[in-house]
């Protein structure tokens, strides 16, 4: 896309504002790209539909009935006004980084990103920070940007994570329909993580999944033996990690896999995204998704 | 091989101790923190400790030095090694000689025999020679023959046939035949003109050690080949039959424009239509011809280009049929309300492609006649049919037919009805009160929403859901759509051969407004078919196709039109039935020879129209297949032979070239020394261990 600027990540986490940092990362992205789901009243006209009673006259295209000698409503499509909330996972696991930036700081920043993206696209944006409860929650408006951007700058100490719980209590509270992505590293088993985000797609959002993952913890890089400690339960266990890079490689690409499965499914949107990769990519993804949206209007 | 001093191989012993010096360095107490230890408890705990060695290259290095250092002393020697120059220089060469169509392009032909014909005369006296040849399959024309006048007859009587070029099954089944061979230098000679797309490199095709592969390409540097790809029909209702629409795809593959050249169309034998094309450098051109009608029989379609270099190709056929139709039953309550199927039969009766016979009877008179005529049956709003009605549909959906079960307020599946249904439904919910519920999940992958996948093609979500039965899952059941609250609305289960939906909602207008939004006339359309196994009937098959006669007998049981339908038409899951004693036709009215009378499938060889009959059948009333030759095969552009010899070189041509010479008392006794080798590499082993062991200090102090 043109004017877009692949950021690195390590140099915006060294930016202290993250209104300035998302505007950074968003600076140059087309806006007015996507559209919301629900008609709406601007200009794009979409399709005639039979009248109904109940519909408003004024949406009655008379030169259709001139042509037809039957009543017809035009219906447009409403390119403001969604909800976009976003629901970022800020578990203990997500504190990890082997770079200069760690999973949470991506995530916070991508999050504020597309807050910032959202709002420039004049819809209502709203945040959920989470670990295995609801830890802040910034309902959707129009003029929530700036306490979302708050929010997500006063993260502080967190428990380990679990997805279902505060995914339910968020399903509960969005009561219209709109865009919810939610970024976490999923760490539990897939059909679980599938299970606790359904909920939300079943209500009617479009949603899209965005698992943020550090290099190290795909590729596995260690070669020194060492005692892993989980980062979540404190737990240790003494490993080699030469001779099982290549088993656990393959457990976490079939652990991604079967992610994108149960996703794709479900009709939700799935993407991987490594805390090395510039955060445009992520925008530019969720561009590319907006772009092609279903016809849920 | 065998060894002078075999007790010293006992030293090989010595490998065990770079292992137990790797298994005891290893080092644990570093703590490193992690996400989740999750995916390393996956990880069997044995397999950790028995892998538990570090620096693999490092450990690998000092196995191989003790080892060579270890054979080197054994001093190993090859005792049989003169054995097979002994044997004489003699050659198993196999000619293999492409005959795809596109070999009768321009002059290649004629060089290719002369090249082969040239390969032949090389072969010396102690030499024998296979000519094969080779397109889609490959013909042995003469094995393993020392005279050449025999081998160049063979290249004679050869002509290039209607299949496509296949380099990888070719060059396996010449491997294949140098395999039995005993002469020491054996070789594959391949004559072709090396087209691109007869090579597959995903195959990955290899010599066997000692064979080697000689390329003769024969191809023109330049060529220019227009051909037909495809015939499309639109089709138009019309008294009397269908009015059709024929449309040929035309591409010009060459560097220059294609101008005017004359296309017709032909039916039934008849020139129906002439127009003239014009086509870009390699471009791709569409003609469409002016109409013409059909009606019972299949007529048989060929569109022909003016010939050109390459004429196989100028000629496309393909066969056609009045579009079927498929039976439709809807079995309604008892007293059903006035537009109680209103919304279904008018939806059904819109259908063209395929188009649909919908009969309605009421639950209570239904007769085992009506459902065993039908293809699909609905149970609208009802029970299941009680008696032989009820007998015969279970039959009929365990055989294959499709029924859709629509929950609503009179809806009931008695336990004692067959065991068909997809999930058990539960009391209707009611969402009345509010602005109702929607569809909140789709599966767009699945044949019914498939239409609706693409944008702006339907929004099935905007129809509004006041009632609706909770629906459990069966065992084996798929959940296809769900409402907003989770629960199911379209669920599928497979029941032996047949295929059974439910709709957990109704399909008029009272517990939903379904019926009256635009989507549902083609949801309804795409749930008969796919639940009548209609697909569209396939107009022509390709060269090197295999074909059961039997196919011909499955239809949508249109009763006489069907049996003559281009094959791969819809079958309505009916069991096939077995022709008797058919006669195969080919597009030169040559009838097949079938020597097994248990086997009646037969291959496409040639192009055009082969004629099945059955007894009783009379000249022209088989059914008809149409075959073309491949377009892959038009495409002339070719690749490097070069590559082809590298990708599938094998391991010991320097054997082979070895074993041509025999060996002196001099040269045995240098192949005897080989134990310097083996020590000089195991003493740069042991120098390169010392500079990598630098970099792994602990271990090298272990």
């Amino acid at each position: 896309m043109r004017g877009a600027q692949f950021v690195d990540p390590s140099a915006l986490a060294r930016m202290g504002n993250l209104e300035l940092v998302a505007r950074t990362v968003v600076d140059g992205f087309i806006n007015g790209l996507h559209r919301a789901p629900h008609m709406g009243f601007s200009l794009d006209f979409a399709e005639h539909r039979g009248y109904e009673p109940g519909d408003d006259l004024r949406r009655v295209d008379w030169r259709v009935f001139a042509r037809t000698d039957r009543y017809y409503v035009k219906q447009f499509e409403a390119d403001t006004n969604a909800n976009c909330v976003v629901a970022l996972d800020v578990s203990t696991s997500m504190r990890f980084g082997t770079r200069a930036i760690s999973k949470l700081d991506y995530g916070r920043v991508l999050a504020a990103s597309l807050l910032y993206f959202s709002h420039q696209q004049r819809d209502r944006v709203g945040l959920v920070t989470f670990d295995d409860r609801v830890l802040e929650y910034v309902p959707p408006s129009a003029r929530h940007l700036e306490f979302a951007l708050y929010a997500l700058d006063r993260i502080g100490d967190a428990k380990p994570g679990s997805l279902a719980a505060p995914l339910l209590t968020l399903t509960e509270r969005l009561a219209r329909r709109g865009i919810v992505i939610v970024i976490s590293d999923f760490y539990d088993e897939p059909e679980r993580i599938a299970q606790a985000v359904r909920p939300l797609r079943f209500s009617g959002h479009d949603v899209a999944v965005f698992h943020v993952l550090d290099p190290a913890e795909i590729d596995f890089p260690f070669d020194e033996a060492a005692s892993f400690e989980d980062l979540e339960s404190g737990d240790r266990m003494p490993i080699v990690p030469g001779a099982l890079q290549g088993e656990y490689r393959a457990l976490v690409q079939a652990h991604l896999a079967e992610l994108g499965r149960l996703f794709t499914d479900s009709r939700i949107d799935y993407a991987l995204f490594n805390t090395s990769v510039p955060l445009d990519h992520a925008l530019f993804h969720y561009l590319a998704t907006r772009e092609r949206m279903r016809r849920v209007r | 091989m065998s060894f002078l001093a075999p007790a010293l191989l006992a030293a090989l012993a010595a490998i065990a101790i770079p292992i137990v010096v790797h298994l005891v360095q290893r080092d644990r107490r570093r703590v490193v923190q992690f996400p989740s230890l999750m995916f390393l408890r996956k990880i069997p705990n044995q397999s950790v400790k028995r892998r538990a060695i570090r620096h693999w290259p490092l450990l690998l290095l000092r196995i191989a030095a003790f080892a060579l250092l270890a054979l080197a002393f054994a001093r190993p020697f090859w005792p049989g090694a003169g054995a097979a120059a002994a044997a004489g220089a003699g050659r198993e060469v196999v000619l293999l000689l492409d005959t795809s169509h596109s070999m009768a392009y321009g002059g290649v032909w004629a060089r290719a025999q002369a090249a082969a014909k040239q390969a032949v005369s090389g072969l010396g006296p102690a030499d024998r020679g296979t000519v094969a040849f080779f397109g889609s399959e490959v013909e042995v024309g003469v094995r393993a023959a020392s005279e050449r006048a025999a081998l160049a007859a063979a290249i004679d009587r050869a002509a290039p046939g209607a299949g496509a070029t296949r380099y990888g099954p070719a060059l396996r089944a010449a491997a294949g035949l140098l395999e039995a061979s005993a002469l020491p230098r054996r070789e594959i000679i391949l004559v072709s003109d090396f087209q691109k797309s007869g090579w597959d490199q995903a195959q990955e095709t290899t010599l066997p050690p000692g064979v080697s592969l000689r390329t003769v390409p024969v191809g023109e540097a330049t060529t220019a080949n227009a051909s037909i790809v495809s015939l499309a029909f639109a089709r138009q209702e019309a008294p009397g039959g269908e009015r059709i629409t024929a449309s040929a795809r035309i591409v010009n593959r060459s560097g220059t424009a294609l101008q005017n050249r004359e296309v017709s169309l032909e039916v039934d034998g008849h020139r129906e239509d002439t127009r003239q094309v014009s086509a870009a450098p390699n471009g791709v051109e569409t003609v469409a011809f002016a109409p013409f009608t059909i009606a019972g029989r299949p007529a048989r379609v060929t569109a022909r280009l003016a010939a050109d270099a390459l004429p196989v190709d100028d000629a496309f056929h393909a066969v056609i049929a009045a579009g079927g139709r498929i039976p439709v039953l809807i079995i309604e309550a008892a007293n059903p309300g006035p537009d109680a199927s209103l919304y279904l039969a008018r939806a059904l009766a819109v259908g063209n492609e395929p188009g649909f016979e919908t009969a309605i009877a009421p639950v209570d008179r239904v007769t085992a006649e009506q459902v065993g005529a039908a293809s699909v049956v609905i149970l609208n709003d009802t029970r299941p049919p009680s008696g032989a009605a009820g007998r015969m549909l279970e039959a009929r959906v365990r055989a294959g037919m499709g029924l859709l079960v629509a929950a609503g307020d009179r809806s009931s599946w008695p336990d004692d009805a067959p065991d068909l249904l997809p999930c058990k439904p539960g009391a209707p919910v009611d969402r009345s009160g509010t602005t109702g519920g929607a569809l909140g999940f789709v599966d767009y992958g699945h044949p019914v929403f498939d239409v609706f996948a693409a944008p702006r093609s339907g929004d099935l979500t905007a129809a509004r859901m006041f009632r609706y039965r909770p629906c459990a899952p069966a065992q084996g059941a798929t959940v296809v759509a769900r409402f907003d609250d989770g629960n199911a609305a379209l669920v599928e289960r497979r029941v032996d051969a047949g295929t059974v939906l439910a709709w957990t909602s109704s399909l008029d207008s009272y517990w939903n407004d379904l019926a009256l939004r635009p989507v549902f006339v083609p949801f309804v359309h795409q749930a008969m078919r796919h639940l009548g196994r209609y697909a569209d009937a396939k107009g022509w098959r390709v060269v090197g196709e295999v074909v059961d006669p039997a196919e011909l007998t499955r239809g949508l049981g249109l009763g006489s039109g069907a049996r003559g339908l281009a094959l791969g038409a819809s079958s309505d899951g009916k069991a096939a039935v077995t022709l008797p004693h058919p006669t195969v036709l080919t597009p030169h009215g040559n009838p097949l020879d079938f020597a097994d009378p248990s086997r009646t499938t037969f291959t496409l060889t040639e192009p055009g129209f082969y004629e099945v009959r059955s007894e009783g059948d009379k000249p022209g009333e088989g059914a008809a297949v149409a075959v073309n030759v491949s377009a892959a095969e038009s495409d002339l552009t070719p690749f490097n032979p070069a590559e082809l010899s590298a990708a599938v070189a094998g391991s010991s041509e320097g054997a082979a070239a070895g074993a041509a010479q025999p060996l002196t008392p001099e040269d045995d006794e240098r192949r005897q020394s080989v134990w310097w080798f083996l020590l000089a590499a195991g003493v740069v082993l042991l120098a390169v261990e010392a500079v990598v062991a630098g970099r792994f200090p602990r271990i090298a102090q272990g």
